[in-house]
């Protein structure tokens, strides 16, 4: 791995894997997810962001932002903020579902949940959205702000259910 | 300082502290922790407000006459959101007579806790007025976090330095 001090690139800089854009933002890098076919009614994804307070997230919420679309109209349209939090005082309590901006479409329902198993030894933070019953083309982009760190600490799960919860 | 030509990074790329896209002319997003300062727990400030200071300057002499861009914060304070911001601002000076334009909130998708206001300061840092602005919050030193950027004039965020503080007016100039 090199490391570079300050350094300027004249011209175009290419990544082809993530750009983590450091301390000054602490912001996660957008991750995409194809939403799979099926006729179910929601898609589910699953975060590699710990949902409990041994990770070091106890009682310092984080910004969950997503974007996306699903269908060749995007007949379902997503752009959403929650507030994701756990208690820090010893008794690791989920904060439910913070949804503070909801200006996708109508219906698709944001609901962000902490997995009922652990992955890699933490519960992850999860969301699930409504999608179209037809197999349609559609992607999510998923980042967060703060504890940026945790942006590759476990792998991305993505599946369709006919349940908004419950799923992972 | 290193110089590179066009480049590509096969695998991951980690700004220590930050990375900038000049062809954007975006300032990168810089965090604010939302907790400014000790009276901050004082009951006087209950439902009060925070104000930032930014590197911006805001005066014709600094470039900014005619010359307006947009302001950006996202944030939230305290555990359940209790405010949440999420806002964009154009700010401008008049290049004919040195006035500050106002606070021009143009995208507010915060909570109604929220309530922006953007004023340029009253005193001078650096030999230089800046652009400010202020939001509210709870009532108490809780945990939260501001971002802010700006589109266009990025060159001006080094100019000076950062600084945030609390106070019990929205609109009055903390600094």
């Amino acid at each position: 791995m090199a490391n570079l001090q300050t350094t300027t690139i004249t011209g175009v800089l290419t990544v082809t894997g993530n750009m983590v854009q450091g301390t000054n933002s602490d912001i996660s890098p957008w991750y995409k997810l194809s939403i799979p076919s099926g006729a179910e009614q929601y898609v589910h994804v699953r975060t590699p962001f710990p949902a409990d307070a041994s990770a070091g997230i106890g009682w310092n919420p984080t910004l969950l932002e997503i974007q996306g679309y699903h269908g060749s109209f995007s007949d379902n349209m997503y752009d959403i903020f929650a507030v994701v939090n756990v208690t820090g005082d010893g008794n690791n309590t989920w904060y439910g579902s913070q949804i503070m901006r909801n200006d996708g479409s109508a219906g698709v329902s944001p609901f962000v949940y902490r997995s009922g198993s652990t992955y890699g030894g933490y519960t992850r933070v999860c969301f699930s959205v409504a999608k179209m019953t037809q197999s349609r083309t559609g992607y999510l982009w998923v980042r967060w702000w703060n504890s940026s760190n945790f942006w590759n600490s476990f792998a991305w799960a993505i599946a369709n259910s006919s349940s908004s919860t419950g799923v992972y | 300082m290193a110089n590179l030509v066009t480049s590509t990074f096969n695998g991951n790329l980690t700004g220590a502290t930050h990375i900038l896209d000049g062809q954007s002319d975006m300032s990168e997003w810089y965090k604010l922790y939302h907790c400014a300062d000790a009276p901050d727990a004082s009951p006087a400030y209950s439902a009060g407000f925070l104000h930032v200071r930014t590197p911006i300057p805001t005066k014709i002499a600094d470039g900014m006459g005619w010359n307006p861009y947009i302001l950006e914060v996202t944030g939230y304070h305290t555990y359940s959101g209790e405010y949440f911001h999420n806002f964009k601002a154009i700010v401008n000076t008049n290049g004919d007579n040195d006035a500050f334009y106002g606070s021009q909130v143009k995208i507010d998708r915060g909570n109604a806790s929220s309530q922006p206001y953007v004023y340029e300061s009253t005193n001078t840092y650096g030999g230089k007025k800046r652009l400010c602005f202020s939001v509210g919050k709870m009532g108490c030193c809780c945990v939260g976090w501001l971002w802010v950027r700006w589109w266009t004039n990025a060159g001006k965020r080094t100019d000076f330095a950062w600084a945030t503080t609390g106070g019990a007016s929205r609109t009055n100039a903390y600094f």
